[in-house]
């Protein structure tokens, strides 16, 4: 093949320039720290991201979820160790009515007056609203304001439990109405204080009536008791769903990362290997592209 | 045989070796000519007179030396190879500059594409728990924010479109340009030749411009007579000696133009005439980009946009307002079209009220159960996949794209090296011809010296015997 001066030239030209592509993409790779910027990058690695981003995407969400389901959950906890409390002292105020030596139609009076107090504060913190949408905690889906109105009726909505997504599948129930806390209407917890204080304020006072009482709180205890530990086992569930998304989410950043993320240490030995390259092609130009038979002659 | 004939021969050698020198010196001139061909001086011995004239024989040696031809030195076939390798060439540059732009349209995989903007669409709903109106509003705004991203990747595809049919109709102007070009080389060729006149440079001049027509809309040239050549696209003829052919470009202007039903197509048709040409080249690559490659995605994208507003008005028409009435659409179209594309996908109310998320029909409710169905709409209607799958497929066309071009150009540099070994100026071999014909002069002059010795012998030395 005949070589002429334009064609070395154009060949180192051309040498010169695809060494030069070649260190820009790597140039372009380590100073963005992505491998991965469009889908003819690597079609296979864009589909892979895509998922993976999906799945992050898919795991923040869940763990905003998990936030929510824990302040529902922990909002409810509270409030029924509250009721607990009330309820104690009722039985304790129920139970001292019921020692009717000690007690004369005054104090009786006056224990049922505590008692339409407490029944008052239960109905407030079964009243109580979830703290960030105002819904009636234990109101179910009411669109009311309150799950139990002034006189102690129950206006909340069941059979439509509130649930979160927690995991890929998994969706938990995060509330608990009324009627499983405090009792079906009209036999409720509220029902029974009224009716305990209404037996004390009548004289005689109808101890068997009291008894009954005593026995309905008692019944009321036991709800609450296992609503509590229902929701715990919530909670506990919540939080391993908590562990595994964290757990998750790190696997699916690494995974991302390793899809998309520049291999520093290769990219820096390509970008030496290729800077040699150029600069080899740079001098065999040099040296190429000089002399012609010009240097030669007289 | 005459003493002077000598004398006339070395004056016939010197007038040629200094012509073959001017060759030199015009190859020298033009060393770095983009499309100078080499030219060579073709040196022919004159032959003595070998017809037998009545009652007399010659006896002459010969008749000295002629330089009357100077010619081009190229090689036709690769020239016509390289006119289809630059063509192809042509071509998939404008059709991986296309791909590059669509990918660059569609930004993935990243934070700004259109999937991680529907994911978090998608998961939003979640986030509506009850009756308050925060979370609704922020659900309504992705969704509005996806409707624009959409508007967003359609209006930049359209303007691709639009710049791209502007690039080829002006690609076509310049190409008819150069068509009237190459038709007036053609005559002053024809001229020259047929005045005996070297065209050398003027062909030189035609076959560049004929390259540049490869690249622009893959002509091919075939030798016509007096030294012309006719050029052709795509089987109609462009140039035909003097005369041309103009081509124009006919068609829809737009890309909503183009993709209505019944549209009229974009074509380039021969003006006038009418008759459709099969351009290649670049204006070959910007057809394919006009009438496949942006319509294709267009219409995938659109078909997204249509996906999701299925996904989306349909969850929530199965579910309940607050107040428990029906969902209604959510999504609808910006011009009042009866169909929703990726241009006119918009939101039709940011009204938080208007989300039903509730599945408890009929009465006031502060349910949220359809919210988690419609959170799940993304995947259950295979929008997420689908558009993973085109985005996947847009990769795959442009990597192969790019390594057809990859392929393509190292073919076509090949060419040029081939076309330049035969036909570029070497100064190695231009030094060597100059050394060669500096001597062939030199001895022709020295031979009207010694000519001259002899004659200066015969005039002033004959008849001076002893003197």
């Amino acid at each position: 093949m005949r070589i002429t001066q334009r064609a070395l030239t154009a060949n180192s030209l051309t040498g010169i320039n695809s060494n030069l592509a070649a260190l820009t993409k790597y140039q372009n790779q380590l100073s963005s720290g992505k491998v991965l910027t469009k889908p003819s990058d690597s079609p296979t690695d864009t589909n892979k991201s895509m998922q993976t981003r999906s799945g992050l995407a898919a795991l923040d969400q869940q763990a905003r979820n998990i936030t929510d389901a824990t302040a529902r959950l922990d909002q409810a906890d509270s409030a029924l160790s509250t009721m607990q409390g009330l309820l104690q002292k009722a039985q304790a105020l129920t139970t001292q009515g019921l020692n009717t030596g000690a007690n004369n139609a005054n104090s009786n009076e006056a224990l049922a007056a505590e008692l339409s107090a407490l029944r008052e504060s239960m109905l407030g913190v079964a009243n109580t609203s979830v703290a960030s949408t105002g819904q009636p905690l234990f109101g179910g889906v009411t669109a009311q304001a309150a799950a139990y109105d002034s006189t102690g009726t129950y206006v909340g909505v069941d059979g439509h439990p509130i649930t979160q997504r927690i995991g890929a599948i998994e969706a938990i129930q995060v509330d608990i109405t009324g009627t499983e806390a405090f009792g079906q209407q009209p036999d409720d917890l509220f029902k029974a204080v009224q009716d305990i204080a209404a037996t004390l304020q009548a004289s005689p006072v109808d101890d068997a009536a009291l008894a009954a009482g005593l026995t309905k709180l008692q019944a009321a205890q036991d709800r609450l008791s296992t609503m509590q530990s229902t929701v715990g086992a919530r909670s506990a569930r919540v939080d391993d769903a908590s562990a595994l998304t964290t757990d998750r989410n790190l696997t699916l950043t690494a995974q991302l990362s390793a899809i998309e993320d520049v291999d520093i240490p290769r990219a820096t030995l390509g970008l030496a290997a290729q800077q040699v390259g150029y600069q080899a092609a740079l001098s065999v130009a040099s040296k190429v592209l000089q002399p012609t038979m010009l240097d030669f002659l007289r | 045989m005459s003493a002077l004939s000598s004398l006339n021969t070395a004056r016939q050698a010197m007038a040629a070796q200094q012509r073959a020198l001017d060759v030199t010196a015009q190859n020298v001139a033009n060393l770095n000519t983009e499309g100078y061909s080499r030219q060579r001086v073709d040196l022919q011995s004159v032959s003595s007179n070998t017809v037998p004239a009545f009652f007399s024989t010659s006896t002459e040696i010969s008749g000295g030396v002629s330089a009357d031809t100077v010619t081009r030195v190229r090689d036709a076939f690769m020239e016509n190879r390289a006119l289809g390798e630059h063509a192809s060439s042509a071509r998939l540059t404008v059709e991986n500059d296309a791909f590059t732009q669509i990918e660059a349209s569609f930004r993935e995989p990243g934070e700004t594409g259109l999937q991680a903007i529907t994911d978090k669409m998608w998961h939003s709903f979640e986030d509506v728990t009850g009756a308050d109106d925060a979370a609704r509003s922020t659900v309504l705004q992705n969704i509005s924010t996806v409707a624009s991203s959409l508007n967003a990747t359609s209006v930049a595809l359209d303007e691709q479109w639009t710049q791209t049919r502007e690039d080829l109709a002006a690609t076509l102007i310049q190409a008819n340009a150069t068509a009237d070009q190459i038709g007036s080389l053609n005559k002053q060729i024809q001229q020259a030749t047929q005045a005996g006149l070297s065209a050398n440079e003027l062909a030189d001049k035609r076959d560049g411009l004929v390259l540049s027509l490869a690249d622009s809309i893959g002509a091919t040239s075939s030798v016509g007579s007096d030294g012309m050549v006719n050029v052709l696209v795509g089987g109609s003829s462009l140039v035909s000696g003097s005369t041309t052919t103009k081509l124009q470009l006919v068609g829809a202007e737009s890309l909503d133009e183009f993709s209505a039903p019944g549209s009229k197509g974009l074509a380039v048709q021969t003006d006038p005439g009418g008759t459709k040409v099969a351009v290649g080249g670049a204006s070959g690559g910007r057809l394919t980009v006009l009438t496949g490659t942006i319509p294709t995605y267009q219409a995938k994208l659109d078909g997204i946009a249509g996906q999701i507003a299925d996904a989306l008005n349909g969850g929530n028409a199965n579910g309940y307002l607050s107040d428990g009435a029906n969902g209604s659409a959510l999504l609808g179209t910006s011009d009042g079209s009866a169909t929703i594309t990726a241009r006119n996908i918009s939101l039709l109310s940011s009204d938080p009220k208007v989300l039903a998320v509730s599945s408890v029909g009929g009465a006031a409710s502060a349910d949220t159960s359809n919210a988690k169905l419609m959170a799940k709409l993304g995947d259950s209607s295979g929008v997420t996949a689908d558009y993973r799958t085109l985005v996947t497929q847009l990769g795959v066309a442009s990597s192969v794209s790019a390594q057809s071009l990859q392929i393509q150009t190292t073919i076509t540099g090949n060419i040029d090296t081939a076309r330049e070994s035969v036909s570029g100026v070497s100064i190695d071999e231009e030094m060597t011809q100059m050394l060669t014909f500096q001597h062939g002069y030199q001895a022709a002059a020295r031979m009207v010296t010694a000519m001259d010795e002899v004659l200066d012998k015969l005039i002033n030395g004959t008849g001076r015997v002893g003197l």
